[in-house]
């Protein structure tokens, strides 16, 4: 194992209680092959780290002008700030002198060891619900090194503690093969089965995004096929009816987690600096939810909302 | 192992729904404007004036006796058990020989105050005006306490470092024997007078004194008898009268469940209920006193539960009406409190704490049918009273944790949740034996308590955030200038954090001092002119060494003193050392200017204070090292003292609603908060503060020393919408195991929208039946005072 391997990631969360069983701590990795129209985490993108400036809590000290050594920050006439990315480096020296904490940086390196013991933190809670630790993101296969290297060690230190991993299923298929002997549940994003409507919506085909959960599925690992459903996007009748023939093609998968689409995301598309393409789009309406719910109960699978 | 010890789905017993005569009681209660009534006020007055020159201890209980024989007997309709307090549920008896003043005082504003007022009618001020309050003018507990308080102690209360509450109420925090009444009745209680009498030794120079209390518990107990006669037989009058022959067969079941309990020991489960019910009222007929819990009620009572199952007396159904019927009575308890003491414990709920669950005197599972039946009851009454605290140990079987969290999802923050393996512990530490250790119980908010056997007795309020205001400002209030504690020393020179900890403590050590001197002061008023000869009949040692319960004669006595704002001092400590002394971009000078100035032109400063500190609550060790540290100095401070009766001192950590009323006389402090705020409340981190999730908070409380307490108290808010499946209450209820086993004492919950709360401090008239949990205790939320309100809003939420 290297010692020096880390990862880039946006967040450590203990108390995750939707993203597997129990009470879990979930590692958000930062970086995604994908981008979803309707993503919800913009600041998990891109692989780099990031730097947010949120309007409401800016006191306009200017503090964050005279620290930044990159001069990535300037002020604009209505006293809005704008953090050029371009120059920005990530260092987080405008976020520690910020003192209304208007400035977040997202995204910084972790190494193996400090994701652990930030694991390890919510250890007895784990124990005591049969929860344990979830990758997240962004996309975890896409750090395959950090990703296989956390699971394993934790295996190892928080022994008998359960491990998921949420992914869109967007890497080769040596990664995940790899991974499978440390995951218990993968969590697998089916966002649309046509690989056309699939590239249009997430700039990526989903062919080896198909082609690996069926050798998941095949290998015997644990499934949960996870849809995001966005309304008047990917919720058609035939979308939805293809996706259950898909999804019943795998045999062994009967576990589906519907997760509607909210507009929660829209505020940090802003505070980026960049374009939100669904600006408007109010949250999946619930007969809707429930319309699809339904059929896919009716299909026969376990079909459970918002994960 | 995955999930070997997770908390897997039950089958449980549907409870059934209230019946039409809960609902009706239930209605009732809220439906009838809390009164305060005059007829214990005259009782009280005439017999005092007829009883001068005899013994204190004869003319106390011939006080109780009178008030017992002149109390007005009302049975209401549908009724089961019976015995009201006053002359309507939730109405208030007035205690003019503890403190009338403040009631003369507000006398004509009590109907309109902000909080809890009562409706006074012109009849009820008319008499108390004209025999009541002349009398007892010099006369009073509390005329006698403000003679005594010197200056130095008085401004130091006034001021809100330190606060005493027997000055409106009796020191009260009982957990009475009530087993004890059910298993020997009075007669069996008079035989114990009668043994005692008979080994008093008649030349002892105490031996009036004595014999005249055995004579004055002798005296009470034929007066109860008397009293559960005249309800009997007020029963029997009803029946006569009553044309539908359920209900007249209901009342003559009554009448004869009254001519044989508490008179004699009770057969089975209705006898059991009316006698502890008597008890009870007559308990809090005899003194206003803090906190009359009922205790450990599922074990005490479960006997008469199973023989009377077990004989086909009455089924299941029939019992858990009989226990919805208590709940009832008990949620028509309440007290007319005085204004000031209304802010610190603002409430109409009376702190009768009903414990279930945890652990037997052997150290097995104590959970029984009846901790279930509690359970429905609270679920179908959803009445803020009795307060429902429900013990886990960790032999608890998750079953029954299960059924608590199913009961805590309905959002009426009960039950609160013990940590009987730590109690236990923190019993023994307390000098408790093993076998008694694991039977005690909570009473008021979150306090240990040794069932029957005890006077634990928290004192009052000690503002550890005062305490450090004063350390910043040598000895000086910061928000009057004048001089309330020692000069230790002028704090712009302080060099190192040591001596910001080392001012802190000696402030501490100063007032903790003042704090005992005032408690023994307190104390021995009352045992000098507040014989409780009731209670004493109820409290193991006090009739076997003929020692009234005021003047120490329980088998067990502590005393406690409740810290207030460990969270505030943590934070503002790590503010100091991380600002001041380790980054160096700070001065102390510049920090305490700014604290003058209430932070008046320092918004940077005072943001840069909040969000740059490391705060307790988030599991940084930077933080919770320091609420540890505070915990240190003031159990250090308070432990070496014991009191006038041999009592040792022991520190709490809840606060009731003080930290609001403490806040008020708090100046700035450095964690940022401007004067005037509220304090944390309890042990938990500064409302909104914890920011990393429940169970990181969670963690950084448990660093605290729980089991050297006598209770910590912790609130959790947690979204609806993370507890909606069956799933979700498995994570609750590992939530709850998770914090026990890292040593916490306690934790409630309230799982309510705060879109809810929001709305309904807009419409109160919608949301009349919305019950939250404040400190200690649950009340509806509309009935709170704004100040209040917006403190619960602030509470940070939790929940994906």
């Amino acid at each position: 194992m290297d010692p020096g391997e880390t990862g880039l990631l946006f967040d450590i969360r203990g108390f995750s209680l939707h993203d597997g069983p129990g009470i879990r701590t979930t590692v958000f990795f930062k970086g995604c092959p994908l981008r979803c129209l309707w993503c919800c985490n913009p600041e998990s993108q891109r692989a780099r780290p990031e730097t947010l400036w949120i309007a409401e809590r800016c006191i306009g000290c200017n503090r964050c002008l005279e620290v930044c050594p990159a001069g990535a920050v300037s002020a604009a006439a209505d006293g809005s700030r704008r953090i050029d990315a371009a120059r920005c480096e990530g260092c987080g020296r405008c976020a520690l002198a910020c003192p209304g904490e208007a400035l977040q940086v997202f995204g910084r390196r972790v190494s193996v060891e400090e994701a652990l013991a930030e694991a390890a933190r919510d250890a007895l809670y784990a124990e005591h619900s049969g929860g344990g630790l979830t990758l997240s993101g962004g996309e975890p296969l896409a750090q395959p090194e950090f990703a296989l290297d956390l699971l394993r060690r934790y295996r190892i230190e928080e022994k008998g503690a359960h491990t998921a991993i949420e992914t869109s299923g967007e890497a080769d298929w040596e990664i995940l093969e790899a991974l499978l002997p440390w995951v218990d549940l993968f969590l697998y994003d089916l966002k649309h089965v046509d690989p056309a409507a699939h590239r249009r919506l997430t700039g990526r085909g989903n062919e080896r995004i198909l082609e690996n959960v069926r050798r998941l599925a095949a290998a015997g690992a644990e499934v949960v096929i996870r849809i995001p459903l966005v309304d008047g996007i990917n919720d058609d009748p035939p979308t939805i009816a293809a996706a259950a023939d898909f999804i019943s093609s795998l045999r062994a998968v009967r576990r589906i987690d519907l997760l509607p689409y909210h507009r929660l995301g829209e505020p940090k598309y802003r505070r980026l600096g960049r374009r939100y393409a669904l600006e408007g789009k109010p949250a999946c309406p619930p007969p809707r939810v429930e319309e699809v719910r339904a059929f896919l109960a009716g299909r026969g699978f376990a079909v459970r909302i918002g994960g | 192992m995955k999930s070997a010890t997770s908390e897997r789905p039950q089958a449980e017993p549907r409870p059934v729904h209230p019946t039409p005569r809960v609902i009706l009681g239930i209605e009732r209660n809220r439906n009838t404007p809390p009164e305060v009534h005059a007829h214990r006020a005259v009782s009280v007055t005439r017999s005092f004036r007829e009883t001068e020159g005899l013994p204190l201890a004869l003319r106390r209980a011939r006080m109780l006796a009178r008030i017992l024989d002149e109390h007005p007997i009302v049975i209401q309709e549908g009724e089961l058990i019976v015995g009201l307090k006053a002359l309507t549920p939730r109405g208030s008896p007035v205690y003019p020989e503890i403190n009338c003043s403040w009631l003369e005082r507000d006398l004509d504003r009590l109907a309109t105050r902000k909080d809890t007022p009562f409706r006074v009618s012109d009849a009820t001020k008319r008499i108390l005006r004209r025999e009541v309050f002349p009398y007892w003018k010099g006369r009073q507990i509390v005329d006698r306490i403000e003679e005594a308080v010197p200056e130095e102690i008085r401004r130091a209360d006034e001021r809100g470092v330190i606060y005493n509450y027997f000055r409106s109420r009796s020191i009260g925090h009982i957990q009475a024997g009530y087993e004890k009444v059910l298993r020997l009745g009075m007669r069996g209680i008079l035989s114990e007078v009668d043994a005692a009498l008979s080994r008093l030794d008649p030349k002892a120079p105490d031996f009036l004194h004595r014999r005249s209390f055995l004579e004055s518990v002798a005296l009470v107990c034929e007066a109860v008898i008397r009293f559960a006669a005249r309800h009997a037989a007020a029963a029997r009058r009803i029946a006569r009268e009553t044309p539908d022959p359920r209900r007249r067969a209901e009342l003559e079941r009554i009448a004869a469940i009254l001519e044989r309990v508490p008179e004699h020991p009770a057969r089975g489960f209705a006898e059991a209920l009316q006698s502890f019910w008597i008890a009870h009222l007559v308990l809090n007929l005899e003194t206003p006193g803090h906190a009359f819990g009922p205790g450990r009620f599922d074990q005490y009572l479960y006997p008469y539960y199973r023989w009377s199952l077990d004989r086909r007396e009455i089924t299941a159904d029939e019992a858990q009406e009989l226990i919805d019927c208590l709940w009832v009575k008990f949620d028509e308890i309440t007290l007319a409190k005085d204004s000031g003491e209304s802010q610190t414990s603002s409430s109409y709920p009376d702190f009768q704490n009903l414990n279930i669950g945890g652990l037997t005197r052997n150290g097995r599972d104590a959970v029984n049918e009846l901790s279930y039946v509690c359970l429905n009851a609270l679920e179908h009454t959803r009445l803020p009273q009795p307060g429902l605290s429900a013990q886990i140990a960790s032999l608890t079987s998750p079953k029954f944790l299960y059924r608590c969290c199913e009961v805590l999802r309905l959002g009426t923050g009960m039950p609160a949740m013990f940590n009987a393996d730590v109690l236990a512990l923190g019993m023994v530490n307390r000098g408790k034996t093993l076998e008694d250790a694991r039977a005690s119980s909570l009473n008021g908010c979150v306090a240990g308590f040794c069932d029957g056997k005890d006077r634990m007795a928290s004192s009052g309020y000690f503002n550890l955030a005062k305490a450090l205001e004063l350390a910043l400002n040598d000895g000086l209030d910061r928000l009057t200038g004048e001089r309330l504690g020692p000069s230790t020393g002028d704090p712009r020179v302080f060099s190192s954090f040591e001596d910001v900890l080392s001012a802190f403590r000696r402030q501490v050590e100063h007032f903790v001092n003042l704090k005992v001197r005032y408690d023994d002061l307190v104390r021995t008023i009352y045992a000098e002119h507040c014989p409780v000869p009731f209670t004493s009949a109820l409290i193991e040692d006090c009739i076997a060494t003929a020692t009234d319960w005021h003047a120490g004669g329980s088998h067990y006595k502590i005393a406690t003193i409740s810290g207030v704002a460990v969270g505030t001092v943590a934070d503002s400590l790590a503010a100091i050392r991380t600002h001041v002394f380790e980054r160096r971009s700070l001065s102390l000078e510049r920090l305490l200017e700014a604290l003058d100035r209430n932070w008046e032109g320092c918004e940077d400063l005072r943001l840069v204070l909040v969000n740059k500190t490391p705060r307790y609550g988030n599991d940084d060790e930077a933080a919770d090292q320091l609420a540890a540290a505070v915990q240190e100095i003031f159990c250090a401070a308070v432990e070496r003292h014991t009191d006038c009766q041999g009592g040792r001192y022991w520190v709490d950590l809840l606060p009731t609603t003080s930290h609001i009323a403490l806040g008020e006389l708090t100046g700035a402090t450095p964690d940022g908060r401007r004067a005037g705020a509220w304090l944390s409340e309890g042990v938990s981190p500064v409302q909104g503060h914890d920011r990393r999730g429940p169970t990181a908070a969670m963690r950084s409380v448990a660093k605290l020393d729980h089991a050297r307490t006598n209770g910590t108290l912790l609130n959790i808010k947690i979204s609806p919408s993370s507890v909606q499946n069956d799933r979700d209450l498995h994570k609750l209820a590992a939530l709850i195991r998770g914090y026990f086993s890292q040593g916490g004492h306690h934790v409630q919950f309230n799982i309510v929208d705060r879109a809810i709360l929001l709305e309904a401090m807009e419409h109160p008239e919608r949301h009349r039946h919305l019950l939250i949990r404040v400190a200690g205790y649950s009340d509806y939320f509309t009935l709170l005072s704004r100040d209040i309100q917006l403190e619960i809003l602030s509470r940070a939420e939790h929940g994906l």
